[in-house]
């Protein structure tokens, strides 16, 4: 699979990538942008804040209308109703980001229901919020077990986290996790990544 | 459990032959302890330090349900696989076991669920001392300077520990794609 941010190779079926930073809006831009599919992937979106509609809308504007259509949603806020253009039969609600058996289980749901098309893009809105719920540890054990279901279900798992919300020390255990790190930041005109620990940050376009 | 004894499996069922057929094919590879009803396994649980027990699910007075509810409420640190006559419905997972074993099991598929199941027990711990380890890296590395990490012994020893725990967690990963094993992961991180 290949991904439009500037720095970051074609991912292996299994990848997962950690989108860091302390900017919100950036995080998410980056985010939405690496779940939008080039060829054909199935697309998740798992949603712990309760912003739901500003992301679908977000990412309907980037992906089209029809990619909307088919876009998997498993949302822990507990919501009533679904955002425009959200096939309920694809979306599945559960009550807080702190049920993590309710969300292991709609993740599972959501492989057995793609079982034919292997290759999807995940993305983990955000992994920072999880720390108005759980402790570091416990945050960081979940992490690490459904980083190993990505990486043996061949997805790429996309994860944001927000580093002001998480704490430096909780920041440094979770990159180990992953296979890239894209910090995130805002630049004095756009939003700017690097990848991989480079020194030079790159506009992110459009 | 340390690497040098062998594992303990407590094997109940009512049934006295399978219980039989259970303890000669493990005995050679493991402690095995026998129980014939849930009573007299609980009792057994709280008095021994079990490893993984193979409990039957439909059991004449406590049933099998009602013997892992039990295990649950009291934390007990021992690993559960029911052995039920139908394949279970993954909603069940909710119940807290974690693997089942589908009656009549052959030697190869009850021999293999224990050793993922011990296995699966050292995984959580090395998870958990993995990331003990990193906090403490991320501590130090805030605190001193290069120069003084690179001549620290401590630290050394420290990263290198981390590099064969990750090896370690690395290759557990692909465990992760059976549905029960990630599920009951899941499941005791958010039990805690």
């Amino acid at each position: 699979m290949s991904f439009a941010v500037t720095g970051l190779d074609d991912l292996e079926p299994g990848a997962n990538v950690l989108v860091l930073g302390s900017s919100a809006e950036g995080l998410r831009a980056v985010g939405l942008r690496l779940l939008v599919s080039d060829g054909g992937e199935q697309a998740l979106l798992i949603e712990t804040a309760t912003d739901l509609e500003a992301v679908v809308e977000e990412y309907g504007r980037m992906a089209g209308e029809k990619a909307l259509g088919t876009l998997s949603v498993i949302d822990c806020t507990g919501r009533e109703d679904l955002p425009p253009g959200i096939d309920s039969e694809l979306a599945t609600v559960i009550d807080s980001p702190s049920s993590l058996t309710d969300l292991g289980m709609a993740f599972v749901a959501y492989g057995d229901k793609h079982a034919d098309a292997t290759e999807s893009r995940v993305l983990f809105d955000a992994v920072s919020d999880l720390f108005d719920h759980l402790d570091d540890e416990r945050i960081f054990e979940f992490v690490e077990a459904f980083v190993g279901r990505i990486h043996a279900s061949g997805h790429v798992g996309i994860w944001l986290l927000d580093s002001d919300r998480a704490g430096e020390h909780a920041v440094s255990p979770l990159r180990e996790l992953f296979e890239e790190v894209i910090e995130v930041r805002e630049g004095s005109a756009s939003t700017e990544t690097r990848v991989g620990g480079d020194e030079d940050w790159t506009p992110l376009d459009g | 459990m340390s690497d040098s004894e062998a594992a303990i499996v407590l094997i109940v069922d009512d049934e006295k032959d399978v219980l039989e057929v259970f303890r000669r094919w493990l005995e050679e590879e493991y402690e095995v302890h026998t129980a014939t009803d849930g009573a007299e396994a609980l009792a057994h649980l709280e008095e021994n330090d079990v490893d993984v027990v193979l409990l039957d699910r439909r059991m004449p007075g406590l049933t099998g349900d009602e013997v892992l509810e039990r295990i649950n409420e009291l934390g007990l640190d021992c690993k559960v696989a029911m052995v039920t006559a139908v394949e279970p419905d993954l909603d069940i997972i909710q119940m807290g076991f974690d693997a089942y074993v589908v009656k009549p099991p052959s030697y190869e598929g009850l021999r293999n669920t224990i050793e993922d199941l011990l296995e699966r027990r050292q995984y959580s711990e090395h998870r958990q001392e993995y990331w003990s380890l990193l906090s403490k890296r991320a501590v130090l590395e805030s605190e001193a300077s290069a120069t003084e990490l690179a001549q620290s012994e401590e630290y050394q020893e420290l990263l290198k520990r981390i590099e064969m725990l990750a090896i370690k967690l690395g290759e557990a990963r692909d465990h992760m794609g059976d549905d029960v094993t990630f599920l009951s992961t899941i499941q005791d991180i958010e039990g805690g």
